[in-house]
């Protein structure tokens, strides 16, 4: 019997929408509102994915970050990137040490990379070279140091944040880098009722303090758990049709002609696919849907495409050119019975 | 899955069909308003059943086709999907292969939300887009269609709706048999068209869309028109008579053996009309009193006047003519035999008394012709032919003078003619009977032996040539060349100069000699259609219908300074005011 068969899809469905459900509300006791952007970061913790969160300073990232690993007790570390930051600020470095018998050796020290969760806080602020320090951890989950190469813990979550404004002095990622990000997630300001509650629960006595309610083997498993969502070939086909969408030159959208200068990379199908069923499980779902794919495509998309100077000087942003590829799509689809 | 699945698709098909039917309605009705607004310009006439057959059938068509078009499972799946707010449950369960748990669960999961699904609910049935653009057009349609025709604004009890209802049925009855003839080789494209035009004008009355001015210069359009179709028709049927006849009599004459010099030699001396005119002075008054021959049959025979007057005449001047001529020949003899007379006087006195015996034997002969015709206007076939011709004729005359008949007249009218017509084809088969044919051989071939013999003139065989109507070759009657009737040898004399008689064409082949006798015939009025079918003389009746609706229309709104031209115009048509 295959390991497919012996998954219990009703139980292990379940399961999956109480653990994120109780995750989603303990970090809500902290997080107040910002719930799209809670709820993305848990659908790439879900998918195995790094998320890069776009937000002016304050609203509330590192606290996600931090909530988060408290209510999966997992190990958090953070990176303030600065431009003199060295690669080995990141991954770690070996040191000469000596031990007991005063023998003299390089020992590893593993750099803050080597966490659970990890916020790379303002992480355009660093220079190319210590951004691209971060692939290997990313794509590879391992750091190469020395030769040697050192494995990231499992479940393994970079969580990069940068800054909209103040763009001097700072890096913009390279586009392999950004690629390497699951979701982008733009985060906005509290409306007025959240902030208020934000007020209340930062100035007054009472502090909320997440707790645990997952693991990390509870990461694990749910990672294992999206596998088995069914995608009928329609709603890949949909999915597909999205990202063929965004390359210029070809089956592209007229706004993406207009606008891109190029399109999302093949990542950008497996992530809006993945990110669909997580979204599946998270709705009680054993199949992805169209809203599924509609759903994940802006934040899956939106930093993978680059937009032209046309797009700059007419003020559209990947958002707008993301809504009218999808607007595109839909449009080319017709009541198949035609009644 | 699947039963729920066919339920939902026969719900589909009858929504499918109810949006079918929508597009077949809105084209038909687009196609309608397209018929209305050419029938607004007058371009084409239409009517409510033929708008509400098209739209109607146009429907019908496309729900059928709405119903029937193929419908895959699939796609009622991907349907359901999408109406139901399924989030491609059905799609997946249809289209992932994979035997997992999880497959297991989003057959049962789709299953489970199938059943939910209520049909009704899922594909209501709503005046949408289409059968909103299909209501709306065949609105405008129908709206265009009733603003084009006035007269359904108009009182219909009003004098002038009354009198423009009676001009439109006059022009209909002129129109309607002209749209009925057929197209062959005589023509017929030019009476439909006419007819057409008349329908035109008869629709256009009806819808009060033809200004009197302009209904007044159509009128006379199509009534030149008529005239000279109605003159080229009657040409174009005088001609194939003509050479029908020409046809027939030189084929019965091949078979009979009568070479056209035979018949060259045929004609009615001059001394012999000399005679028959001193033999009428000398009866003076009793020649009317002749022989009862159907001037119909002479006339078919081309006869010119002097023979026809002898075969006229009674027994009584015959008979003085006879015993003159005797006389005339016992004094010759006599005087001849005198030894006295002078070689000279002797042969002046022999060769006019072979004139005189000539002529007795012409008078002879006249009345064997006499008896031949007789016997011809005896025959059964003969009489039925004649019989048929005349009242073709007769039927060919009402319907000229039928302006005043009803419809129901005018049917019967028909009717008859198209009767008559058959009894002459019926008849016409008869003569190309090979036994028919044989008999009249047969006659023939005596009288020619009897010619030949001396026993009948060329004259009587000429008669019994021209037998039958339509036989008459119009050729001008020889002087009897040759045949002696009596004792003694018969000499053919082929000297011209003892042919004594002068021809005297006063015809030629083909044509009548207007300034002599009549001639049978069977006006045909165009627009007709030989052989086959006949119609209203439209020449006749087209004017009055004209005037009528002319009056119509002059009653309603013909300014006064006007009406004189309109009056004078419709007496210049010809017609009864």
């Amino acid at each position: 019997m295959s390991e497919n068969a012996s998954i219990n899809a009703e139980q292990e469905a379940q399961w999956f929408r109480d653990t994120w459900a109780k995750l989603r509300d303990e970090i809500g006791k902290v997080i107040v509102g910002q719930d799209e952007v809670v709820e993305g970061v848990l659908v790439c913790l879900a998918a195995n994915g790094h998320v890069l969160l776009e937000g002016m300073p304050g609203l509330g990232k590192t606290l996600l970050i931090r909530t988060l690993s408290q209510a999966l007790d997992l190990s958090f570390s953070r990176l303030q990137f600065t431009p003199d930051m060295m690669p080995a600020d990141v991954t770690g470095t070996n040191v000469l040490s000596e031990d007991a018998s005063g023998k003299r050796e390089f020992a590893f020290r593993k750099g803050p990379v080597f966490a659970h969760l990890v916020l790379a806080d303002e992480i355009n602020r660093a220079t190319p070279k210590t951004q691209s320090a971060l692939l290997e951890a990313m794509q590879e989950r391992q750091v190469t140091v020395g030769g040697a190469h050192y494995s990231l813990p499992e479940p393994f979550l970079i969580m990069a944040t940068q800054n909209p404004i103040e763009q001097e002095g700072t890096y913009p990622l390279p586009e392999a880098q950004m690629d390497r990000f699951f979701y982008k997630i733009n985060v906005p300001y509290p409306t007025k009722k959240d902030l208020a509650e934000v007020v209340k629960r930062t100035t007054g006595t009472v502090t909320s303090e997440a707790g645990k309610v997952a693991s990390g083997a509870d990461v694990l498993r749910a990672r294992k758990l999206i596998g088995h969502v069914k995608v009928a070939e329609d709603v890949l086909n949909y999915a597909l049709q999205i990202v063929v969408a965004t390359h210029p030159g070809g089956e592209a959208a007229p706004i993406s002609e207009q606008y891109c200068r190029y399109g999302a990379s093949p990542r950008g199908a497996q992530t809006i696919i993945n990110a669909s069923k997580v979204y599946a499980l998270m709705n009680g779902r054993f199949n992805v849907s169209r809203d599924d794919v509609k759903k994940a495509a802006k934040p899956a998309l939106r930093h993978r495409l680059l937009l032209n100077f046309e797009a700059e000087a007419d003020g559209i942003g990947a958002d707008q050119v993301v809504d009218g590829i999808v607007q595109f799509v839909e449009s080319q689809g017709r009541d198949p019975v035609g009644a | 899955m699947e039963n729920k699945l066919k339920s939902v698709a026969r719900r589909i098909r009858l929504l499918r069909s109810w949006k079918s039917l929508s597009i077949g309605l809105m084209v038909g009705a687009v196609l309608a308003l397209i018929w209305v607004g050419l029938d607004y310009f007058s371009v084409v006439f239409t009517e409510i059943p033929f708008l509400i057959t098209l739209v109607v059938g146009l429907g019908l068509i496309g729900a059928a086709i709405g119903y029937f078009r193929n419908l895959n499972p699939l796609d009622v799946a991907r349907s359901v999907d999408s109406r139901a707010g399924l989030k491609d449950r059905l799609v997946t369960a249809l289209q992932s292969e994979d035997d997992d748990d999880f497959q297991r669960k989003v057959r049962e999961d789709a299953e489970a939300h199938l059943n939910d699904v209520e049909p009704k609910k899922a594909y209501p049935f709503r005046f949408g887009p289409w059968p909103g653009a299909a209501f709306g057009s065949i609105l405008l349609a129908g709206a265009v269609f009733w603003l084009g025709n006035s007269t359904a604004l108009a009182s219909k009890n009003s004098p002038e709706a009354e009198k423009m209802k009676e001009a439109v049925a006059k022009v209909e009855r002129v129109a309607k048999p002209l749209s009925e003839v057929k197209v062959d080789e005589l023509g017929g494209k030019d009476e439909q068209r006419l007819a057409n035009e008349l329908q035109k004008m008869a629709k256009q009355l009806e819808r009060n869309r033809l200004d009197p001015e302009e209904a007044k210069a159509k009128a006379e359009e199509l009534g030149r028109q008529a005239q000279e179709l109605t003159d080229k028709r009657m040409e174009q049927a005088r001609a194939q008579m003509q050479s029908m006849q020409q046809k027939y009599a030189q084929e019965q004459l091949q078979k009979a053996n009568i070479t056209p010099e035979q018949l060259e030699s045929m004609k009615l001396s001059q001394e012999l009309q000399d005679l028959m005119q001193e033999t009428r002075d000398g009866l003076d008054g009793d020649f009317q009193q002749g022989e009862q021959l159907d001037q119909q049959m002479l006339d078919s025979l081309n006869l010119d006047q002097a023979t026809q007057e002898m075969l006229k005449m009674s027994q009584k001047e015959r008979d003085a003519m006879k015993e003159s001529l005797e006389q005339q020949i016992n004094d010759i003899e006599k005087m001849l035999e005198d030894p006295n007379l002078s070689e000279q006087a002797r042969k002046e006195l022999s060769e006019k008394m072979k004139e005189l015996q000539d002529l007795l034997s012409k008078v002879q002969y006249s009345e064997e012709v006499l008896k031949a015709l007789q016997d011809l206007q005896s025959m059964e076939e003969y009489q039925e032919l004649s019989k048929l011709m005349s009242e073709m004729q007769q039927a060919s005359e009402q319907m000229q003078n039928a302006q005043e008949l009803t419809d129901e007249e005018m049917e019967q009218l028909k009717q008859k003619i198209a009767q008559l017509e058959e009894q002459m084809e019926e008849f016409a088969k008869q003569m190309q009977d090979p036994e028919f044919r044989e008999q009249m051989r047969k006659q023939m071939q005596e009288m020619i032996d009897a010619m030949k013999r001396g026993e009948l003139s060329a004259e009587a065989c000429k008669t019994c040539l021209g037998l039958m109507p339509g036989m008459s070759m119009g050729m001008p009657a020889p002087t009897p060349g040759g045949a002696y009737q009596g004792e003694g040898e018969n000499r053919k004399n082929q000297d011209p100069q003892e042919l004594k008689g002068q021809t005297d064409t006063k015809a030629v082949k083909g044509q009548r000699d207007p300034t002599k006798g009549t001639e049978s015939y069977v006006e045909i009025k165009a627009p007709t259609t030989l052989g086959t079918k006949t119609s209203v003389p439209y020449d006749k009746v087209l004017p009055q219908y004209k005037d009528k609706a002319e009056k119509a229309m002059s009653d309603k709104s013909i300014p006064k300074k006007h009406e004189k031209r309109v009056k004078d115009y419709f007496n210049s048509l010809g017609g009864k005011k």
